[in-house]
């Protein structure tokens, strides 16, 4: 049966590490943030998520880099210009780059004129504009510009677009915005020339660090190579922060695992005294990650770096199941260990089976990145749990002579537990413990601060955000923080409801509710506008041409325009944009997103509740706030969630121990733990993010397993104090692990070592308070 | 960063739109003077160092899309340190300031202002006229081919050719004519065929114009 056990053993170990051999090529790691933003599938009744979690994953923002490029202050008048155009000659060379810019040069200008002047001239001009009134207000703001010393300029698109429809259309998008920088030549500098932007896109993800990596060394190579010797590069976009983030999770990730095995080796050691039993030990964590690292792969297609480094650290909590088994069959040498499994088998499955719950509560916060952590943990957890109780006994040493530690430490942990039970709690004794549990609560609740940061991955000392900083600053007002977002299920659908918008924008800024914008429904006309703007030139034709002589021009010099109104209306469409020379600017506004979207950036808004009850058809949002609202959302669901699952975990343990009071002492260290750990933060001025919330999920599932074990191990004094034994063992690997998490220099994976390391020690001192509410009618020591 | 990189495109695209019409691959070859046939005309204006200009204009246009030609009358500066300013009184009132840098167009209540520096092609056109008047040949001979004839001290007209494709798809060449120092007449020949003829009249130089009203030209106080 021992041997069955073991080859089967074998058997399921060398499948799960085919498994790995064979999906491990594919593994794909991310350090994307956007995982971490709240979900945008179709249930979601929330637009704002959607837009938010559209703006930051395919905004301008994200994807965009910046390149601020100087010489310093002694360059030479016009070296600065010519470097910048070397560098954007370079980038566009560049296989990764999909388009890279500075200014706008007149070939820039002279293709986009071409681009619009190949459209009917009545696509751009509203329906409106074919009174008496308005055709002659037209001709004659015509004539007068003719006459102006700058006719040479609009001459000639007047015999295609005598109404002025594209010329008015875009002096509508030069005043939507001022802009503080200056464009010389097609290089954008700053005022005082010293620094010139260049704006690119890579065709890899910005999160693709490897392709990012790739790129960045061809630019510092540049720099290096090519670029005038004082020549300086800062950058600002998503790409340096997902290297950053990759690099500096990575190595906390090699030295925290590193740490945390050695740690938990030397624990062992200390404690089993025996390598053989570490090295079982570490088949049920091994099998656990391993099976939730393919099983995550294949459903999420990638792994987060906050997750596999939340996996590492679960060694701390898979392993809490084998020192438990170890503890018992130790301390009671004459039990065999199939029988020590039968025995203290139902705790581990009952506190894994809570563990688990608990994180169904974190999967259901409607955060993909959260999300992937809980499945992550669920599986690793049930797979440990599995490999703990099939493949441990049998590998269990015979004639094993235990360490001196371990009775050492039972036999303190029953002289405490002695004298704690000796006197049982008196009602008065209880009440003054539940009522200062009551106070440390409403204690805890009210001093406790919430933040929901979405930057908890930005590391706020390092030399990208010094740099995004700075060069966003040089770039000047002209970064909107308010938006407006239409959306639609098409490209037509989009342009729809980007009319729509810009409309209700118009009368907006009319109210004084926003102070400009850009009105590109204006330069984008849905197909049913365009043809209902043909129809209205075509029939107002002969009206313009009466017009025209009246005040003095020449019909017949205007054929162009004539010809377009009598061939069937060529309707200009969101994806001819995309493939015109107007590609690169409209990119920024309307991302390729899986549904069409439109941002448009506003100034000037006082009041966000105004301009959204004045603008109905579109989401006006400040994403920053949005996201923020969406953070909170997610956290108060999560609370919510859990304490669904406490509820849950607690009818658990009334139907498994059909008694209230021993349900509630096991959920107490819990509690507890909770509590104290909330007061703590609170009072070192730490404000609680979405990642303490986890963290404090995952410490209480670890303090409700503390409870279990003691409440299933409490009939006899010597099984209560084998139990502390394992919980201590436990916790003293979980802090191992998850305190070194703590140092981490990622700010969201200190939140999580230091939240868990309080949590789980909170965890393990209150299972003393458990014990001594038990009392001794339950602790009656068999052997005295 | 959408914003202004948005709105230098539209500014480039309302303001600086050189032609919506691909411009020619090159420009034809412009007649050009002999370099020392040109230097007495330079020396000349060199040695005059024209600090203040007031003259009255009376421009005419003739524009194909209009049955007949634009008359606009006024009065134009040059102050050597500010630029050009040409103040229309018929038949709609407008300041025009042309500096080294920008143009400004004022009108009512609207104001326009293009930064020169967007455009090599337009900055060379706008600045030929004071580029003239300051005598500054090599600022001229960047961008235009130059031909002059007649005899400098009696009457002489320079025929500036462009050399840039971007500008010669505009323009095809714009004829100064003068007599000693002193302009007297401009004419711009557009690639569209349509021209402006403008003759200058009543010039005062240097001292004989106030700086007070010169600055007033210019739009100050």
């Amino acid at each position: 049966m021992r041997w069955r056990r073991r080859v089967l053993g074998i058997v399921l170990l060398v499948l799960t590490a085919l498994a790995v051999a064979l999906t491990a090529p594919g593994f794909h790691f991310t350090t994307e943030i956007t995982r971490f933003l709240p979900d945008h599938t179709a249930r979601d009744e929330q637009a704002g998520n959607r837009a938010a979690a559209g703006l930051l994953a395919s905004g301008e923002t994200a994807r965009i880099m910046v390149v601020d490029l100087t010489l310093g202050p002694a360059a030479k008048p016009g070296s600065l210009q010519a470097a910048a155009a070397a560098l954007v000659t370079m980038l566009r060379r560049h296989p990764d780059v999909d388009f890279a810019y500075s200014g706008v040069t007149d070939a820039d200008v002279a293709a986009i004129l071409e681009f619009l002047s190949s459209w009917p001239g009545s696509t751009f001009v509203p329906r409106t504009g074919y009174t008496d009134a308005e055709i002659r207000a037209r001709l004659l703001d015509l004539q007068e510009r003719l006459g102006s010393p700058l006719s040479v300029l609009i001459r000639s698109s007047a015999p295609h677009d005598p109404l002025g429809g594209i010329w008015q259309t875009l002096t509508a998008l030069r005043q939507a915005q001022g802009h503080t920088l200056i464009d010389e030549e097609g290089i954008l500098l700053t005022p005082d020339r010293r620094h010139a932007f260049v704006f690119l896109q890579t065709r890899s993800s910005p999160f693709d660090t490897e392709a990012q990596r790739a790129f960045r060394a061809a630019l510092d190579s540049w720099l290096a190579t090519a670029a005038p010797p004082s020549a300086r590069i800062q950058t600002a976009g998503a790409a340096q922060f997902a290297i950053a983030s990759e690099a500096q999770i990575k190595g906390d990730i090699n030295r925290i695992g590193v740490f945390a095995t050695v740690g938990t080796v030397v624990l062992f050691l200390v404690l089993f005294g025996s390598v053989r039993l570490i090295l079982i030990g570490l088949v049920p964590i091994i099998f656990g990650s391993a099976v939730a690292l393919v099983v995550c792969h294949a459903l999420f297609g990638s792994i987060h770096g906050i997750t596999l480094a939340f996996g590492t650290s679960l060694l701390g909590l898979g392993i809490d199941y084998v020192e438990h088994y170890y503890t018992h069959f130790i301390l009671d040498p004459a039990s065999d260990p199939k029988a020590t499994m039968r025995s203290v088998g139902p705790s581990i499955a009952l506190g894994a089976t809570t563990t688990i719950i608990g994180f169904v509560g974190v999967a259901a916060s409607g955060v993909a990145g959260l999300r992937e952590m809980a499945l992550f943990s669920v599986v690793a957890i049930a797979a440990a749990l599995v490999a703990t109780y099939f493949l441990v006994p049998a590998w269990m040493p015979r004639g094993y002579l235990p360490p001196r530690s371990l009775a050492r430490l039972d036999r303190a942990a029953l002289s405490l537990l002695g004298r704690l039970t000796r006197n049982a709690p008196t009602r008065r004794q209880r009440a003054v413990a539940i009522a200062a549990a009551l106070v440390a609560t409403g204690l805890g609740v009210a001093a406790s601060r919430f933040t929901d940061d979405v930057n908890l991955l930005l590391d706020g000392g390092g030399p990208e955000l010094r740099d995004e900083r700075e060069v966003r600053a040089r770039l000047g007002s002209a970064e909107s923080s308010v938006f407006a977002v239409a959306t639609g299920a098409d490209d037509d659908a989009l342009l729809v409801a980007l009319g729509r918008v810009t409309g209700e924008l118009e009368r907006a800024r009319a109210a004084g509710a926003v102070g400009s914008f850009v009105p590109l429904g204006a330069l984008l006309p849905d197909r049913a506008e365009q043809v209902a703007r043909h129809a209205a030139a075509r029939a107002a034709a002969p009206r313009v041409r009466a017009i025209m002589s009246e005040i003095g021009f020449v019909p017949e010099q205007f054929q162009p325009y004539w010809d377009a109104l009598e061939a069937p209306p060529a309707l200009l469409t969101l994806d001819a944009v995309r493939r015109s020379p107007l590609a690169p600017y409209l990119a920024a506004w309307i991302p390729s997103t899986a549904t069409p979207t439109a941002l448009l950036p506003l100034d000037g808004v006082k009041n966000l509740a105004d301009l959204r009850a004045r603008v109905p058809s579109g989401l006006v949002m400040a994403p920053s706030q949005t996201v923020v609202a969406l953070f909170r959302g997610v956290r108060t669901r999560t609370l919510v969630a859990s304490g669904l699952g406490l509820v849950a975990i607690f009818a658990l343990l009334a139907i498994r121990y059909r008694n209230l009071t021993r349900a509630a002492v096991a959920l107490l260290p819990a509690g507890l733990a909770c509590v104290a750990t909330v007061i703590v933060l609170a009072a070192a001025q730490v404000s609680l993010t979405i990642l303490h919330v986890m963290a404090l999920l995952l410490a209480v599932s670890l303090a409700v397993d503390f409870g279990i074990f003691l409440v299933e191990k409490s009939e006899t004094l010597e099984g209560a104090a084998r139990t502390m034994v394992s919980i201590l063992a436990a916790a003293l690997t979980t802090v191992l692990s998850f305190g070194l998490l703590g140092i981490s220099s990622n700010p969201g994976l200190a939140s999580l070592g230091i939240t868990l390391t309080l949590g789980t020690t909170f965890g393990m001192l209150s299972c003393l308070l458990a014990a001594w509410w038990i009392g001794q009618p339950r602790l009656v020591a068999s052997s005295s | 960063m959408a914003g202004s990189r948005w709105s230098v495109l539209a500014t480039m695209l309302a303001l600086t739109a050189v032609a919506h019409a691909k411009p020619p691959a090159a420009c034809p070859r412009a007649d050009v003077s002999d370099p020392a046939a040109l230097d007495p005309l330079f020396e000349l204006l060199r040695l005059d160092r024209l600090q203040r200009l007031k003259a009255e204009f009376a421009e005419e246009k003739h524009i194909a899309l209009l049955a007949r030609p634009l008359r606009q009358t006024g009065t134009i500066y040059f102050d050597r340190s500010r630029g050009i300013a040409r103040v229309t009184r018929t038949p709609r009132p407008e300041r025009m300031v042309l500096t080294a840098t920008s143009l400004r167009v004022e009108k009512g209540n609207k104001l326009e202002e293009i930064q020169l520096d967007k455009s090599k092609a337009l900055k060379a056109f706008a600045l030929v006229f004071p580029a003239l008047l300051r005598g500054e040949r090599a600022e001229l001979e960047a961008a235009f081919g130059l031909r002059l004839r007649g005899a400098v001290k009696q009457a002489w007209s320079l025929t500036l050719t462009p050399k840039d494709p971007a500008l010669c798809g505009l323009i095809t060449r714009v004829v100064v004519s003068g007599k000693g120092a002193e302009v007297s007449s401009l004419q711009v020949m557009e690639a569209s065929g349509d021209s402006t003829s403008t003759r200058l009249s009543g010039i005062a130089r240097n001292d004989a114009v106030p700086a007070a009203e010169v600055a007033r030209g210019f739009g100050g106080r």
